[in-house]
């Protein structure tokens, strides 16, 4: 099988994974008890008009007709009427999608950009000073909760030192493209926007990043002390190749397998639980639509992000994978 | 037809005078004052007739204008003339005709006419949302006659007290503006209503025009310069609305002097953290909300008044006030005390174990012969504290009481039938409407069974039929009359434990001036009201 024929494969496997999401989440939303229509209309309305809209949206049909319904205007981009936010769904997902998908990113980034020369420096200094100190710096990311050390943060640089904004995304960029801010303000060549929006997701994004950036740290230490015992690398030294050669040439790309399975699971499991960052920062994302959603019981918009969150899961996996076969050429699209 | 003049105008007149109509001064570009208010839920939709929670009613009450006002000025919720400058009532109550003032603007530039108040009422009772059901019992499409460019008539299905000051929560729209913008929807020839263009536009005539709503993060509000109540220096041009979930954002933010002024969504340890802070304000006002706890009228034990009353005389109320409700006001009957038409001579119950023991013999119950079940909403953690102080108390008479916390929309499936209902369920109850019929035939009354305010399917049919009366009457003295009648009878019924008025705190810094608070929901936060002093 060449790789096009297992990309092929692989995308199409996700249709029946995100079908089945689909039919779970929507059978959870209908059957879990509460009245939406109700909360919805005010709690005060009469019978006739719980009715009278629970009639409108489809909901007196057979639960199957109203699944088909869901799914034949989900197919066209129409995820329905929000309950909350009094529009189509669809409409809510171009809004906050994008800041979330923005931020857990640049979290993702933090984690690779910081991580991966931390764990090369723990590994290298293995049983020394910089390895002691990523030790502890790994324990307290790991330990420590997101939400915690985002309030933290915000206390020290925003409120105490005034380096960085306290809240929110900032101005929007003057053009609007992908509505990532940090994208959109290259495409309208405006650096300055850029800085502004970086200065915003600065600590966000850090927040969000520390667990994973410290697992990143520890798996890279541990996978590359095994690939300095290995016989190749001691073959390499042998010959007198440079250290830094060795090091990011041959040894890192063997001990980046396990972190590559990581950082796949981290990305999926950031987009949809970066909700206490989102709070703390105000950061108006889809995490954040999604628990206000689930708190409302706006059934539609639950849905949604589900199925959003499902898809971006498994489109990130199957970007991992591709990416083994890149990093480890062992790896055969079979 | 022979008429008689709502009294109250005379008095409002001198408010109207206060509030300066004739020489309004012109907003100066120089003048520039801007605040920042954060508050920590969405504001789910700018329309003004769908709006039901607070941070929604805060856009329609700065970008919108009301045809009636509660009068904060002489603190309190009753309607004094703001867009309606005079109203007349007939005899029978089933006709309100009102004098529309002239030269107000809407943000268009167009003048408002009683052309836009009879198509905005149509709009509010054909669309259903926000609070088309004040209005509904009594209103049809059409009812609302337009006599001329300045006067429009309301003509009634039957007399209905909170009729009037319901009217505070109607909002005038722009007819000219939303018919322009239609959009495909389901009204016929009126399309979608103009719900297209009230997602990124307002269409008021209100003190502020939307500049920018960002729906979950911020909405950024500037004066409207022809406004027709007119500007004075110091008062705030420019308002950045914030929406900021995490309460220890909030109150950095208020320390930092990034806000100005923070919600009453706080908890009261954050409030009296904020209360030690230099330059900040907590102010405090009994709030028009009630917390009691509901008992099952329909459902034994709790059918037997003996047992009810042994319930309430064994619940310890100073206890719950000073410990869990720190600073509230106790309860005396369903109707919060800072409510026009309270009555003072409603009776209330004490914590009394002997005379709770004697009442439950009486009933013919032993120590140990009943199990209850108490409801409280999981995510109100002060409802399962008053749960478990119920719960003590219960056991010095020998019931036992079993604590369940369940989810609000779980609660209100459960509200729906008598049959499952809790026998005893925690609630806080705002006042809906700026009416006292909304804490008494909006609760006991037989029409809301199967909500969450009548989780008590109350039934006597004396105090029906004084409810029914009270809310035909047209003279507001006999009205008021048959309410405070009907509080007695329903507090010697005891259908609930009326257990407290909580406090409303809110939280500015020392420099912002005007804040008034008269218990109506929203109407606290009317940007116009403020000044800064810098």
């Amino acid at each position: 099988m060449n790789f096009r024929t297992y990309l092929l494969r692989r995308t199409l496997h996700i249709i029946p994974v995100l079908f089945g999401l689909s039919i779970l989440i929507f059978v959870v939303s209908r059957v879990i008890p509460g009245d939406p229509v109700r909360l919805a209309l005010g709690l005060e309305a009469t019978g006739e008009q719980v009715e009278q809209l629970r009639r409108q949206m489809g909901l007196d049909r057979p639960l199957v007709a109203q699944y088909l319904a869901y799914f034949a205007g989900a197919v066209r981009g129409d995820f329905g009427y929000s309950l909350r936010t009094h529009r189509n769904v669809a409409q809510d997902l171009l809004d906050f999608f994008p800041a979330t998908l923005e931020l857990t990113s640049v979290a993702m980034l933090i984690s690779v950009v910081v991580g991966v020369p931390l764990g090369i420096l723990a590994a290298v200094r293995k049983d020394q000073g910089p390895d002691h100190v990523s030790r502890i710096v790994a324990l307290i990311g790991v330990a420590l909760p997101r939400f915690w050390l985002a309030i933290l943060l915000q206390l020290a640089l925003a409120y105490q030192l005034r380096l960085l904004p306290t809240i929110g995304r900032g101005p929007a960029p003057p053009v609007h493209v992908t509505g990532l801010f940090l994208v959109d303000s290259l495409v309208a060549l405006r650096l300055d926007a850029f800085w502004t929006s970086l200065k915003y997701l600065a600590m966000p994004a850090f927040a969000l990043s520390v667990g994973t950036l410290a697992q990143v740290m520890r798996l890279i230490r541990a996978g590359m002390i095994e690939e300095m015992r290995r016989d190749y690398a001691l073959a390499a030294r042998s010959y007198g190749l440079p250290p830094n050669l060795i090091i990011y040439k041959y040894l890192l790309k063997n001990a980046f397998t396990a972190t590559l399975t990581i950082l796949g699971l981290s990305y999926g499991f950031l987009l949809g639980n970066a909700f206490l960052v989102e709070a703390v920062f105000a950061w108006p994302g889809l995490a954040f639509y999604g628990v206000d959603a689930l708190r409302y019981k706006d059934f539609n918009g639950v849905i949604a992000v589900t199925i959003v969150i499902g898809a971006a899961y498994a489109l990130v996996n199957l970007a991992t994978d591709i990416l083994y076969g890149y990093v480890d050429p062992r790896v055969r699209y079979e | 037809m022979s008429r008689w003049r709502v009294p109250a105008i005379v008095a409002a007149a001198a408010v109207v005078l206060a509030v300066g109509t004739t020489a309004a001064p012109v907003l100066s570009q120089s003048q520039e004052v801007s605040f920042t208010y954060i508050e920590q839920q969405i504001i789910t939709s700018i329309d003004p007739q769908a709006a039901v929670d607070e941070s929604s009613l805060h856009s329609a009450i700065n970008l919108y204008d009301p045809l009636v006002y509660p009068n904060v000025e002489q603190g309190t919720m009753s309607p004094r003339p703001h867009v309606a400058e005079s109203w007349t009532v007939a005899p029978d109550g089933k006709r309100y005709t009102f004098n529309i003032r002239h030269g107000i603007k809407f943000h268009s530039g167009r003048e408002l006419t009683a052309e836009d108040v009879a198509w905005s009422m149509d709009r509010q009772l054909q669309i259903k949302k926000g609070f088309f059901w004040i209005f509904s019992p009594v209103l049809d499409p059409g009812s609302t006659k337009v006599i001329d460019r300045y006067t429009v008539r309301f003509d009634l299905k039957d007399s209905y007290a909170p009729f009037l000051s319901g009217l505070e929560l109607f909002f005038i729209m722009d007819k000219d503006l939303i018919t322009a913008n239609l959009k495909p929807g389901p009204f016929g020839d009126l399309g979608d209503y103009g719900a297209a263009l009230l997602e990124t536009k307002d269409a008021g005539s209100g003190p502020y025009r939307m500049e920018r709503w960002e729906r979950a993060t911020e909405m950024v509000l500037t004066a409207f310069p022809d406004y027709w109540r007119g500007w004075k220096p110091g008062q705030i041009t420019k308002v950045s609305y914030k929406i900021v979930l995490e309460e220890a954002t909030v109150k950095t933010l208020l320390r930092s002097k990034e806000a100005d002024m923070v919600n009453q969504w706080l908890s009261p340890p954050s409030f009296a953290e904020l209360k030690q802070s230099p330059g900040i304000v907590v102010k405090e006002d009994p709030s028009v909300q009630l917390f009691h706890l509901e008992m099952n009228t329909k459902k034994p034990p709790l059918d037997n008044l003996k047992v009810r009353q042994a319930i309430a005389y064994a619940f310890d109320y100073d206890k719950a006030i000073q410990q869990i409700f720190i600073g509230a006001t106790k309860a005396k009957g369903p109707v919060p005390v800072r409510v026009p038409g309270w009555n003072p001579q409603v009776p209330v119950y004490g914590h009394n174990v002997t005379k709770a023991k004697q009442l439950l013999a009486e009933a013919g119950y032993k120590p140990g012969d009943l199990t209850l079940e108490y409801v409280w909403v999981s995510s109100v953690p002060l409802e399962r504290l008053i749960g478990l102080l119920l719960q003590s108390n219960l056991q010095e008479i020998g019931v036992k009481l079993d604590i369940t916390g369940e989810l609000w929309p779980h609660v209100l499936e459960r509200a729906t039938k008598a049959e499952t209902t809790p026998h005893i369920t925690a609630i806080f109850d705002t006042l809906k409407y700026p009416h006292i019929d909304s804490h008494t035939y909006g609760m006991y009354h037989p029409s809301c069974w199967g909500t969450f305010r009548c989780m008590s399917f109350y039934e006597n049919a004396a105090a029906t039929q004084v409810l029914e009366k009270a809310r035909r009457a047209a003279d507001p003295k006999e009205q008021m009359k048959l309410y405070e009648e009907a509080q007695v009878m329903i507090a010697r019924d005891v259908p609930s434990i009326y257990v407290a008025n909580p406090l409303h705190r809110i939280a500015f810094r020392d420099n912002v001036k005007g804040y008034r608070f008269v218990g109506l929901v929203g109407f606290d936060v009317a940007f116009y009201d403020f000044t800064i002093v810098r």
